[in-house]
């Protein structure tokens, strides 16, 4: 029996037009026009206990609206999500209490009281036994470094810090299901991956299911073990990501800046893109070449002064799938 | 896998289980602490505001002392008379405002609502509205609370009263009827702030004007004003009608004395229709957003 | 000067697009104003002057005073405060104007906005609704005029002087709040000065702040003429000057400490 069972989930939503001044107003009160937006259009997928999923998609593709349904948030306008067992907008509050949610843009935290203050109030509010918070509290100090900024309020802290605050403080009262809205946005490489690395363990030893939305396909190489890729409200592609990426996973790029006038810059197993000058935009593809190896062939050929790794956008990934004429629904 | 062994505590409705409702008090006091502590973080802001509101009270009866100073009564009513309303509405609506700051539109409508704040809000196991409550208890109104009680204690010196318990209870339920009409005032604009905050701006008419209404006899107003204040938002049953019976004084608008007792009622009333109000908004936002 | 003239204009033009909340501003300043003329007419009862007002007099003084609301901001700005606690001042104050005059010229834009949308409308639903009345002479329109412009400038010297204060420190607004709240009472916008005791006019007086509300309004009902009007608006000009000079004065000190500290 899969823990999230979500069928056939729809949510629509009205945007009213509003008509501006005096006379518009007037208008407003007489007709309403609205425009329909299929935020989420009918999207069906399972997940079983223990997994640690990714939910992908570009901006707008419907991920935020998704997990507010699945977190009791929202409500659909059609289909259904069972969690554990429940409808999670219907016994939201038996449903809330065994999850944990980290929004990335937002705090669970109390801004003007220090981490610490925070983590106790939330204590209370989830009404976790003392010995219980005692041992988790602990735990998490260690495997997230919190003695560093415990005492510091929480609108002082880096969004590395806040970031791993919000992650204790959504793991203290043990949830079962720890949902994740672009946790490693805006942070960097260093940061990534300790935030990364206990994704990882509170998966693997602690048994949390872990749904996590993300943007960063870096984030998705290196965490999940499946994915779901939603576009415009549909479900785009299920699988591991491996096959994600090998089957459409975008061009990588790699920008060199030669240290001198070469006329003829080609390389085997990388295509050029654009030229300006020194510097060059190769394009090769993650499964056809390493970025190593495409370093190797060129510093064989060429002096180079300076290089950079791009990887390829979400996007490029969403056009890939749309250009193979691949739109799959697992049932 | 068994997911029932991770929930904590008893997973049946809150409300039915009377343990809960200390856990919820219990629960309401520890939110409140952390919110004091959290304003006491800008010590100086909250100096400030106590001063402000110290004078403010002071300034808002200067004016109907002056106006005493000039003219011998107000609508055949004493000093002492006046501002026996004035202070009981200034006690009421002092405490309704620090108790339920929380619902005020302004934050409300951009911490909560616009900025998705309320979202936090669903995904804690606790009842919405408890949350909201506790989210801002305004300390220095401790001010103009103690200016409302000031007040009133030297109305109650320059007036003659035939005291019974019945009348010293009567005050103090007078009070917590205007602590609950004007908190259903404010749950209301919290409800309504859930679709627009544009023109909420109107609803301190009924907030404030209630407040400054209920300072006066309510006789000296037109009509069409009473009529809007008696039937629509009855604000006449806050102060007037109360202290009409309290000092005897017969209605010169020809109401009965039993008004006096659909007090505490109507403001119960008004509560309700806040609280409806409020439900009403969140069930919006959980099907449209934020 | 085009510069402060733009700014000028922008201000009012962003002013206008916010209908549906002037629209509500103006039916809350009309509901309070109706409110305090009927205490008026209450009080009144029988008399027919009081301290030189009659009782249209105390009714157009509800109306003149809810009136000046807007554009004097009298219950308070807070843009300067927000701008200095976000940090955009530093790029404001890099650029080649005049950091007072930037804030006076959309001061202005806004002021004269609220004016006629909030101002010359509240006069026209109370000439409609009580009756009110009326300057007679084209001296005392203008008179008028000169004075309430005068207040506003008072309105805003005050503000920009308050607003300063978050230079120093990150919580100004609770200061603020403080100090505008002051304004109300000096001002004689909740009970004309001339109601007051001797004692407590005096103390008024001592203050800039007759001359946000007190001052046009006497002069628009024609209690003060000629001469006497006159000297009334050169103190409102004396106060403009020091307020404005005071204001100056901060705000340069509070540059001053940004560039050293940088921000």
């Amino acid at each position: 029996m899969p823990l999230i069972q979500v069928t056939d989930l729809r949510k629509e939503f009205h945007i009213f037009k509003h008509h501006r001044g005096a006379r518009g107003a007037i208008r407003n009160l007489f007709t309403r026009e609205s425009r329909t937006v299929h935020a989420v259009d009918g999207v069906s997928f399972t997940i079983d206990a223990g997994e640690l999923v990714g939910y992908l998609g570009p901006n707008g593709a419907g991920k935020s609206t998704t997990i507010k349904m699945l977190t009791g948030i929202l409500v659909p306008t059609r289909g259904e999500v069972t969690v554990a067992g429940r409808v999670p907008w219907k016994q939201r509050v038996d449903h809330v209490r065994g999850i944990g949610v980290v929004f990335g843009q937002r705090t669970n935290l109390w801004w003007d009281l220090p981490v610490i203050e925070s983590l106790d109030l939330l204590r209370y509010v989830y009404r976790v036994p003392a010995d219980r918070y005692e041992r988790n509290l602990t735990e998490f100090r260690e495997m997230l470094e919190l003695d560093e900024f415990l005492n510091t309020p929480v609108r002082s802290l880096s969004l590395g810090q806040r970031m791993r605050a919000d992650l204790a403080a959504a793991l203290l009262h043990d949830p079962h299901i720890l949902f994740l809205d672009e946790p490693t946005i805006g942070l960097d490489v260093v940061a990534k991956e300790r935030i990364r690395r206990f994704i990882q363990s509170i998966n693997r030893e602690r048994g949390v299911t872990v749904i996590l939305t993300t943007h960063d396909l870096g984030d998705v190489q290196k965490l999940c073990e499946r994915v779901i890729m939603i576009d415009r409200g549909k479900l785009l592609f299920e699988g591991p990501p491996r096959e994600l990426v090998n089957r459409f996973g975008g061009e990588r790029e790699l920008v060199v800046d030669f240290a001198e006038d070469y006329a003829n810059v080609d390389v085997d197993g990388a295509r050029i893109v654009h030229r300006d000058g020194r510097r060059v935009t190769y394009r090769f593809r993650r499964g056809a070449i390493s970025a190593s190896e495409l370093i190797q062939r060129l510093s064989a050929k060429y002096r180079i002064e300076d290089l950079s790794v791009q990887e390829p956008q979400i996007e490029d990934t969403v056009r890939r799938i749309y250009e193979q004429g691949l739109l799959r629904e697992k049932s | 896998m068994d997911y029932k062994r991770y929930a904590i505590g008893d997973t049946r409705s809150e409300i039915k289980n009377p343990k809960s409702a200390i856990g919820n008090w219990q629960l309401y006091r520890r939110l409140v602490g952390a919110q004091v502590r959290s304003q006491m973080q800008y010590r100086a802001s909250f100096i400030f505001d106590c001063i402000a509101q110290f004078i403010g009270t002071i300034v808002d009866f200067a004016v109907v002392a002056v106006l005493f100073t000039r003219f011998p009564s107000i609508g055949g009513w004493s000093l002492g008379e006046v501002g026996l309303l004035y202070g009981l509405s200034s006690l009421s609506f002092a405490l309704a405002d620090m108790l339920g700051s929380g619902f005020d539109y302004i934050t409300f409508g951009a911490t909560m609502v616009r900025q998705g704040g309320f979202d936090q809000i669903l995904v804690r196991p606790v009842n919405p509205f408890l949350q909201v409550l506790a989210s801002q208890f305004v300390v220095r109104r401790i001010g103009r609370i103690l200016q409302g009680a000031l007040i009133l204690a030297i109305a109650l010196s320059l007036i003659q009263v035939a005291w019974t318990p019945l009348k010293i209870a009567f005050t103090l339920v007078t009070i917590a009827g205007g602590i609950v009409f004007f908190m259903g005032l404010f749950i209301f604009g919290s409800g309504v702030s859930f679709w627009t905050v544009e023109s909420l701006e109107a609803i301190n008419i009924v907030t404030y004007g209630g407040q400054m209404m209920t300072s006066y006899p309510m006789h000296i107003f037109q009509g069409w004003l009473r009529a809007v204040f008696m039937f629509i938002i009855p604000m006449a049953f806050v102060t007037y009608y109360p202290v009409l019976w309290l000092l005897d004084k017969p209605d010169p608008l020809g109401g009965p004395t039993w008004l006096a007792f659909l007090a505490p009622i109507v403001c119960l009333v008004v509560f309700g229709a806040g609280v409806w109000m409020w439900g009403f908004g969140v069930r919006h936002y959980q099907s449209t957003g934020s | 000067m085009r510069l402060y003239v733009e700014l000028a204009k922008k201000s009012f033009q962003r002013q206008v697009a916010y209908r549906s909340a002037t629209l509500a501003g103006f039916v809350t300043n009309l509901f309070f104003g109706a409110l305090r003329a009927e205490v008026m007419i209450a009080v009144y009862g029988m008399q027919t002057s009081v301290a030189g007002y009659s009782l249209d007099d105390a009714i157009t003084y509800t109306g003149l005073t809810q009136a000046l609301i807007g554009a004097t901001a009298l219950w308070g700005w807070y843009d300067m405060i927000r701008s200095i606690k976000s940090g955009e001042v530093a790029s404001d104050l890099s650029k080649p104007f005049d950091y007072y005059s930037f804030w006076l010229a959309q001061d202005v834009g806004r002021s004269i906005y609220q004016l006629l949308a909030r101002g010359v409308t509240m006069m026209i639903a109370y000439a409609l609704i009580f009756g009110i009345s009326l300057p007679i002479t084209i001296e005392q329109w203008a008179l008028t005029l000169l004075s309430v412009a005068f207040a506003m400038l008072i309105g805003f010297a005050w503000r920009f002087l308050v607003s300063a204060v978050a230079f120093w420190t990150t919580d100004a607004v609770g200061f603020a709040r403080m100090a505008y709240f002051l304004v109300l009472f000096p001002s004689g916008f909740l009970v004309p000065i001339a109601f007051m005791p001797d004692w407590l006019q005096a103390l008024c007086r001592a203050t800039p702040f007759p001359g946000v509300v007190d001052t046009p309004v006497t002069i628009y009902l024609g209690h003060t003429q000629g001469v006497e009007a006159i000297v009334l608006i050169l103190i409102q000009a004396a106060w403009s000057v020091v307020l404005i000079a005071l204001g100056r004065t901060v705000a340069e000190a509070g540059r001053r400490k940004l560039t050293i500290q940088g921000g």
